[in-house]
């Protein structure tokens, strides 16, 4: 019973959508209930009877609804039972023989005038009064034919439109469900292209940390190769300078002083005969 | 005995679906037809059984229905016709009652 509400089976009977829904949640295992195709199995051999090659359509029409009654005189009276008269009695033969008949039935008292009489004329009188009145017939006809307007729309257009709506509604969920599923192939692509890209990058993240480490290496070499260049560099430098100032005597600072006053007098002198 | 089934002679083959108010039988000549002097033969020929005078009357019924109830925008005429039909039906069952109110003895 909870499992049929949960469904939607026994829900949409309560609130009144159309079987057409009811027809479309019903689970196959529920065998009472036709499914679609046993009606659409029906539908066609109701067709195959009713339409097949033996269908007298010539004599026996398919029935169609009039949109009104059939014609008629003096208010009530059917047209055809006019008509019936004609060829017998001419035009004005069926109102002779109604006349003469009412008049035949009350000269014989058939048709007595007591106090039921007067009920016939009355009622008819008012009929015609109601029907004939500027202010009552148009207002009558009216609300009448909103009556039926209104039971038309309850019995046939709105149930109508509820399945119509149902059905529109089930195809266009059934045509989002055949889009998803076209575009199932897409994401597979899609999340191919994406483990790709990511093998790509992590390919791309590689080389450069090889191309990374590989340039530490060789600018460690470099620059080991510098720093011991230069420390031999100081190192030959250092020691050149210091053994030559070692190697210098006192004698040999005495001279080469003595030489460079002899340079600056020779200089002043050269100076002086310039000037 | 056919009482709640379809008549006889219908074929949904042949006659597609059913109408009420159709007489699936052989077709004889119109009533509004017959020359007075056939009349007799005519009568004759119709069958008196308790089933075909309820089926006639049936037929009748869901002919005139048909035509006058149930249309598409049904108005006063078929109640008036009901009407009439009540009228005439209560003139024949009251009759013996009321011809004791006629006021002439003699006609």
């Amino acid at each position: 019973m909870l499992s049929a509400f949960r469904t939607g089976a026994l829900r949409s009977i309560v609130q009144g959508h159309g079987t057409f829904k009811v027809l479309s949640v019903v689970p196959a295992r529920n065998a009472s209930a036709p499914s679609k195709q046993d009606r659409i199995d029906t539908w066609d051999y109701v067709n195959s009877v009713y339409f097949g090659p033996e269908r007298d359509m010539k004599n026996f029409p398919h029935p169609t609804q009039p949109a009104q009654h059939e014609p008629v005189r003096m208010g009530v009276l059917p047209a055809s039972w006019f008509e019936f008269f004609y060829p017998k009695t001419g035009v004005t033969g069926p109102y002779v023989f109604l006349g003469g008949m009412t008049l035949w039935m009350m000269s014989k008292e058939i048709m007595v005038v007591d106090h039921y009489f007067w009920e016939f004329p009355a009622f008819w009188a008012m009929v015609y009064w109601v029907s004939t009145s500027p202010k009552m017939g148009p207002k009558l006809k009216q609300y009448i034919s909103d009556k039926i307007e209104m039971r038309k729309n309850i019995l046939y257009e709105r149930p109508l439109a509820k399945m119509r709506d149902a059905e529109e509604k089930n195809i266009s969920n059934l045509q989002r469900l055949l889009e998803e599923c076209e575009t199932a192939s897409f994401v597979n692509q899609a999340k191919k292209e994406g483990v790709e890209l990511q093998l790509e990058a992590a390919y791309r993240q590689r080389l450069n940390t090889a191309f990374q480490e590989v340039k530490k290496r060789l600018d460690y070499e470099v620059e080991i190769t510098n720093v011991k260049r230069k420390f031999e560099q100081d190192h030959m430098v250092n020691w050149i300078v210091s053994s030559v100032t070692k190697s210098i005597t006192p004698q040999q600072e005495k001279e080469s002083i003595q030489s460079c006053i002899q340079t600056l007098k020779q200089l002043a002198s050269k100076q002086t005969a310039a000037a | 005995m056919s009482y709640g089934r379809y008549p006889r002679e219908y074929n949904p083959k042949v006659h597609g679906p059913y109408m009420p108010g159709r007489y699936y039988g052989k077709p004889d000549t119109p009533f509004g037809q017959v020359k007075l002097g056939d009349l007799g033969a005519w009568i004759g020929r119709r069958n008196k059984g308790v089933d075909s005078i309820w089926g006639s009357i049936h037929r009748g019924y869901w002919r005139w229905a048909s035509k006058n109830l149930h249309v598409r925008t049904t108005g006063f005429v078929p109640f008036g016709q009901a009407c009439m039909a009540l009228s005439a039906f209560y003139f024949v069952l009251m009759y013996g009652e009321r011809k004791y109110h006629r006021h002439c003895k003699y006609h």
